[in-house]
């Protein structure tokens, strides 16, 4: 019982983490409800077949109404979409994106010599892809380059999750009477907004895809496909 | 290297203003002058040098300049939220680089903590929790096959989205695990499945022990568009 009792300060310290947390927002104090906290990455195949399609949400959860109205990109953080393209979970491309006034700028895809991935990043300017006016509440901008969509503003929150219930879980407190369900299991994003960035592109200008990381460890055989990440980078 | 350069329409200029330029008619010394938005002059109908007219919008004027240092990052969902608890661990986590975070990595500012241990420690936890009034339980092999220390170094070593590049994206369906994420992706309940499921994904399902696979909530009443940007418009009310 000693082991058990010695682990509860750190349950404690769980539960107060997990209370500033959905998928990602949150987590970390350092980034925490700032304008680089990033909530949720999302990348799938578009509608058109040859085409992916990155989103990020940003600055989660935002009230709807006047936090939604008054969100706004932070022109000293950069957002970095990350494509690996061997296997050795550095980058090989990156797209880049930043506000500027009300307009967000994007970069890319670009190559990254060795020696220049990792944490730290420049903006690389001579590959501008296009830019996109910053869309609000009431208005949406799409900038449609070519094979390219572009996209930057509010959104509903498409992250979905009992929060406050799995917390309890977490904790101990309620595991053994497990998650709720029908009208008792609550979302705890169902009304909120967030910042987005969102991109579709041909895949084809992503390069060659790896073998699937899973295959590496387990008996399934999946078929070849990139890692890929986002990051926020702050200027200094 | 500007990959998008090779897209066809920048080389329009190219077709359209090619110009034939003979120093002599009587000679064969023709000089073929090219325009492209990558030849370091204004040129065509460009109103910058490689940029306006036909070519990506001018960015004169604007200072992109400057050092960029990672403070968040994510790969695949709740990774650092879940399966790292302590808040300086999850700063550690947020700025460091994807491929610097396996077993034989000391994370920075500790003496020899690694992710995939903290992150061992953190799944048993969640038994630890749940063991505190009931009967000891603790992780079983899950679905994927790893137990806790290999569940734990996948996660820790891996964080990213698998993409394919060719096929259907989905975070799981059926037999088909990580090949992107889609919004509607249930990947809450993926993630408790492999935690609490066990290897037949059927452990604390409501019947074998409580539900502690799914959260029990769904979309809602979320609808996605059909194209871009796909994302449902802002709520305002």
């Amino acid at each position: 019982m000693s082991k058990i009792y010695s682990l509860i300060p750190i349950l404690s310290l769980a539960v107060l983490w997990v209370l500033l947390s959905g998928s990602e927002q949150g987590d970390g104090p350092s980034v925490a409800y700032t304008s680089a906290d990033i909530a949720d990455f999302y990348a799938f195949r578009g509608a058109q077949a040859d085409k992916t399609v990155f989103v990020v949400t940003l600055q989660s959860p935002l009230s709807v109404g006047t936090v939604s109205q008054e969100a706004r990109f932070d022109p000293d953080v950069m957002i970095e979409f990350n494509i690996d393209n061997d296997g050795d979970f550095k980058e090989d491309l990156v797209i880049q994106a930043i506000p500027r006034d009300s307009i967000m700028y994007f970069f890319g895809p670009s190559a990254v010599a060795p020696e220049n991935q990792g944490i730290s990043s420049e903006i690389n300017v001579n590959d501008l892809m296009g830019s996109v006016q910053i869309s609000d509440i009431a208005q949406t901008y799409i900038a449609e380059l070519d094979s390219i969509s572009l996209f930057a503003g509010p959104r509903r929150d498409p992250f979905f999750f009992d929060q406050e219930r799995f917390s309890l879980i977490q904790n101990g407190t309620v595991a053994p009477e497990g998650f709720n369900s029908g009208v008792e299991a609550v979302d705890a994003f169902a009304q909120s907004n967030v910042l987005t960035v969102a991109i579709t592109l041909p895949t084809e200008l992503l390069g060659v895809a790896p073998s699937h990381a899973l295959n590496d460890y387990t008996d399934f055989n999946l078929p070849n496909a990139y890692n890929v990440w986002v990051s926020t980078k702050r200027k200094y | 290297m500007a990959l998008l350069n090779l897209r066809f329409w920048r080389f329009l200029p190219i077709l359209v203003l090619l110009v034939v330029s003979c120093e002599d008619a009587d000679d064969f010394n023709n000089v073929i002058e090219q325009v492209s938005c990558s030849d370091g002059i204004q040129n065509g109908d460009e109103t910058g040098v490689d940029c306006g007219g036909s070519c990506p919008q001018c960015i004169d004027g604007l200072d992109f300049s400057g050092v960029y240092v990672q403070q968040d990052i994510a790969g695949r969902p709740a990774i650092n939220s879940v399966f790292n608890i302590s808040g300086p661990l999850q700063d550690a986590f947020n700025r460091a680089a994807v491929s610097s975070r396996g077993a034989q990595d000391v994370i920075s500012g500790s003496s020899n903590l690694t992710f995939p241990q903290v992150f061992k420690d953190n799944i048993d936890l969640y038994f630890v929790g749940y063991s505190l009034n009931e009967a000891p339980v603790s992780f079983q092999t899950n679905v994927l096959g790893f137990d806790a220390l290999g569940f734990a170094e996948f996660l820790a070593t891996t964080d990213a989205l698998q993409l394919a590049a060719d096929g259907p994206t989905t975070y799981r369906s059926s037999d088909l695990w990580f090949t992107g994420r889609k919004l509607s992706d249930d990947v809450m309940d993926t993630t408790l499945l492999l935690l609490y499921g066990g290897a037949e994904g059927d452990r604390f399902d409501g019947v074998n022990g409580p539900m502690l696979i799914s959260d029990g909530v769904g979309l809602g009443n979320r609808v996605f568009l059909t194209d871009f940007p796909y994302l449902e418009a802002p709520l305002t009310e």
